[in-house]
């Protein structure tokens, strides 16, 4: 008797927000390595099974405002053509980040599972032109499995690293002085491994065994390369 | 006007979130709506159109512009009709010469104002000109990937063996068939393998697969599996479709232990089930350990329990001697995770697993002492015995034990780092006087039957539906075969998408 298969029940999703600068200041190479890098992100999660059934994909763009493309199934994500102009409304893209997390995603409750824990990766080369503490705030009152891990990258000399330390754990805070394309595109892989090494741990933030691009450091590791 | 302009359009810049429609991307019936939210700016409002106080410096300017006109038409009058001496001529000259100059200053002083202003105009085209480099460059980038596309896409086609798994993808993307392909240098193709169930492999080292088969079930040859009052009880359990995947062994573990001494009382059957925590590299030790500690009760210890049982004795005795019974359980866990951890020269840490203990007493045909304990996020059902036709699930099937979600849902409760004070809070004891089957499972069944989320289509889903389904599909159907283990062995291999943990089962049922 050939058994059949079981449809119907629950999908447990892992939410990957990328909340990406798309400010003047990347014109050129940079937003051009970003453009690269998601195409990249989407054939190396393609490629694995279970970050095929699990992820879904967010990308928050900001400039001089912030637009979000919605949770979407790995499957039917369409890596989008990044153009960069305009300020850094940081705040905007953490408020549309904040209102995706509390409205379109499934809590835990005592009965059932609800989707894993999201992640968020953030790549930003300035400090923020709009105001976003108001938006930090609401980030760091989300709980349970609503609480994001934000992962944030800093770009060039611009950044300050105390802006991002508000976002994230020092441990998830990376800046990279030297920003060329080839260092963008590696920080990517090193994305990507990390989904995938999360949809196979069952939704627990693992970093992957990939490298950083070179120049990349560690917020807690001080002056110590990563 | 770009694709950027466009999301920034005028309509939205004064609403704090907009979202819009589908339709205005391109293929945008795959993804939602966008969301928008503009920066609440800290700098000043753009230029303010001329205000009164503009014009009265405009009206100025002209007045003083026409005296000057009329003072010096009045002078060359004078001086065309011979009334101007040249000394007064001198000084008029240098009257003109000093306003010549001041106006020179004044020319000069607002160039240099200006001149911030047209170097920022100078920045702003350089920065439209890197634009349009940048959007050239990206043309080039698209025109790249559009033909690494079309030529993977002819590697595909030709290639029959994986032709199946690459149109999943490529279909997605608009192709132009028959235009030329050029060699480059980017983008490799996007390829899924073809199924996690057709890649199940053998662990690298195959040495503890004697201990750990990738499939267990009870009752084994010639095992007896029956209680009283014509009662049975079978298990199952088998490697996960991810482990195999990984060439990783089975980390459930389940032990059933049928204690009969039919001198004493009613016959009890003592079930252990633990899921090993797959971050832990020999949870699968852990669990093996901690189901056959648990199980190693001896008759005297549940001697007591089933005397009362048989006397049927008030229900506070009976409780307070099936969780003496269950505490030895718990401790003999325990203990022998502990001596398995000294034994293998490794932490209890690398041991960690989930544990689900029950034992139960048949009383009668449709009557069932039930004292269960978990700690983790495995669970029990119980289904009625006198379900009449067309009851829904929620009126035939009972949450015996549920899983213990922890609120960021992510992590496992593992049954090493509990507490023994802790175990009191978790068991729970029931005769229940109508039943007819109890499930038992590991979390990778117990999630795969979890309460449906509400749908446009059923707001207020049936809490059971997926347990009835699962119950009537996969169980159900083996206990017409004469050996129902070997069965439900096979029938909980069923595939489901994202369901690829180890599955284990346990059900009691009344023949």
């Amino acid at each position: 008797m050939m058994i059949p298969d079981f449809e119907g029940g629950n999908i447990r999703r892992l939410p990957v927000y990328l909340l990406l600068d798309c400010s003047t200041s990347m014109q050129g190479h940079p937003i051009m390595a970003v453009n690269e890098g998601l195409n990249m992100i989407y054939r190396q999660l393609m490629n694995d099974l279970r970050a095929q059934d699990t992820v879904y994909i967010s990308l928050i763009r900001f400039a001089s405002q912030a637009t979000q493309d919605p949770l979407t199934p790995l499957l039917h994500f369409q890596p989008p053509i990044l153009t960069a102009n305009g300020n850094t409304a940081l705040g905007a893209a953490l408020q549309l980040l904040v209102q995706s997390i509390r409205e379109d995603l499934v809590v835990n409750t005592m009965q059932r599972h609800g989707d894993y824990r999201p992640l968020v990766f953030l790549l930003t080369d300035g400090e923020p032109n709009d105001h976003y503490k108001d938006s930090v705030y609401q980030l760091h009152q989300l709980r349970g499995n609503q609480r994001p891990t934000v992962i944030a990258l800093g770009c060039g000399n611009n950044v300050k690293e105390s802006t991002l330390r508000e976002l994230a754990e020092p441990n998830n805070v990376f800046l990279m002085q030297n920003v060329t394309g080839e260092s963008i595109k590696k920080f990517f892989q090193w994305m990507s491994g990390s989904i995938i090494q999360t949809a196979n741990a069952g939704g627990a933030f693992e970093p992957t065994v990939y490298a950083m691009p070179d120049g990349t450091v560690r917020a807690s590791d001080g002056p110590r390369r990563y | 006007m770009s694709p950027q302009d466009d999301l920034y359009a005028p309509e939205q810049v004064h609403a704090p979130y907009q979202r819009r429609a589908s339709a205005q991307r391109v293929q945008g019936q795959q993804q939602g709506p966008l969301r928008v939210a503009v920066a609440r700016s800290a700098y000043g409002e753009p230029d303010q159109p001329a205000g009164p106080d503009d014009l009265v410096r405009y009206g100025i300017s002209v007045l003083l512009g026409l005296a000057c006109l009329g003072t010096l038409g009045y002078w060359v009058w004078r001086f065309l009709n011979g009334q101007v001496d040249l000394t007064r001529l001198g000084i008029l000259l240098l009257i003109v010469l000093i306003y010549a100059l001041c106006a020179g200053c004044g020319w000069l002083w607002g160039r240099s104002q200006s001149a911030p202003l047209q170097q920022a105009l100078e920045q702003q085209v350089a920065g439209l000109q890197r634009q349009v480099e940048s959007w050239q460059q990206q043309v080039e980038y698209l025109t790249r990937e559009n033909l690494s596309l079309q030529q993977s896409l002819r590697q595909q086609q030709s290639s029959s063996s994986r032709a199946d798994a690459g149109q999943a993808v490529t279909a997605r993307r608009v192709l132009s068939p028959g235009s030329p392909a050029m060699p480059v240098a980017s983008s490799a193709p996007v390829v899924p393998e073809a199924s996690i169930y057709d890649h199940q492999i053998e662990p690298a080292d195959p040495g503890d697969l004697p201990l750990h088969p990738h499939e267990k079930r009870f009752p084994a040859a010639s095992e007896p599996n029956s209680l009283d009052h014509n009662w049975y009880i079978i298990g199952a359990s088998r490697r996960g479709y991810g482990h195999g995947y990984e060439g990783k062994y089975r980390e459930d573990d389940f032990q059933i232990r049928i204690l009969n001494n039919q001198a004493v009382g009613p016959s009890l059957a003592l079930v252990a089930i633990a899921d090993g925590v797959s971050s832990k590299e020999l949870s699968r030790k852990g669990a093996l350990a901690s189901v056959e500690g648990a199980t190693a009760l001896t008759e005297q210890q549940v001697t007591q329990l089933k005397s009362l049982l048989y006397r049927n004795s008030k229900p506070d005795e009976i409780r307070k001697a099936a969780a003496s019974v269950l505490l030895e359980s718990l401790r003999g866990a325990v203990d022998a995770v502990v001596s398995t951890a000294r034994a293998a020269r490794v932490s209890v840490d690398e041991m960690h697993a989930t544990l689900l203990v029950f034992l139960a007493a048949p009383l009668g045909p449709d009557e069932l002492f039930l004292a269960r304990v978990q700690i983790g996020d495995g669970a029990m059902f119980g289904v009625r015995a006198r379900a009449g036709g067309g009851e829904p699930p929620n009126a035939r099937w009972k949450q015996l034990l549920a899983p213990q979600i922890q609120a960021a849902g992510n992590e496992v409760q593992p049954f090493m780092r509990s507490r023994e004070k802790d175990w009191q809070q978790f068991m729970q004891f029931d005769t229940l006087s109508d039943i007819a089957g109890v499930m038992a499972m590991t979390d990778g069944i117990a999630d795969d039957v979890e309460p449906p989320l509400p749908a446009p289509g059923a707001p207020e889903p049936d809490h059971f539906s997926m347990v009835d389904r699962f119950h009537q599909t996969y169980v159900l159907p083996t206990l017409k075969s004469p050996r129902p283990a070997d069965e439900l062995v096979r029938f909980i291999g069923y595939r489901r998408s994202q369901s690829i943990d180890d599955r284990t089962l346990v059900y009691l049922y009344r023949k």
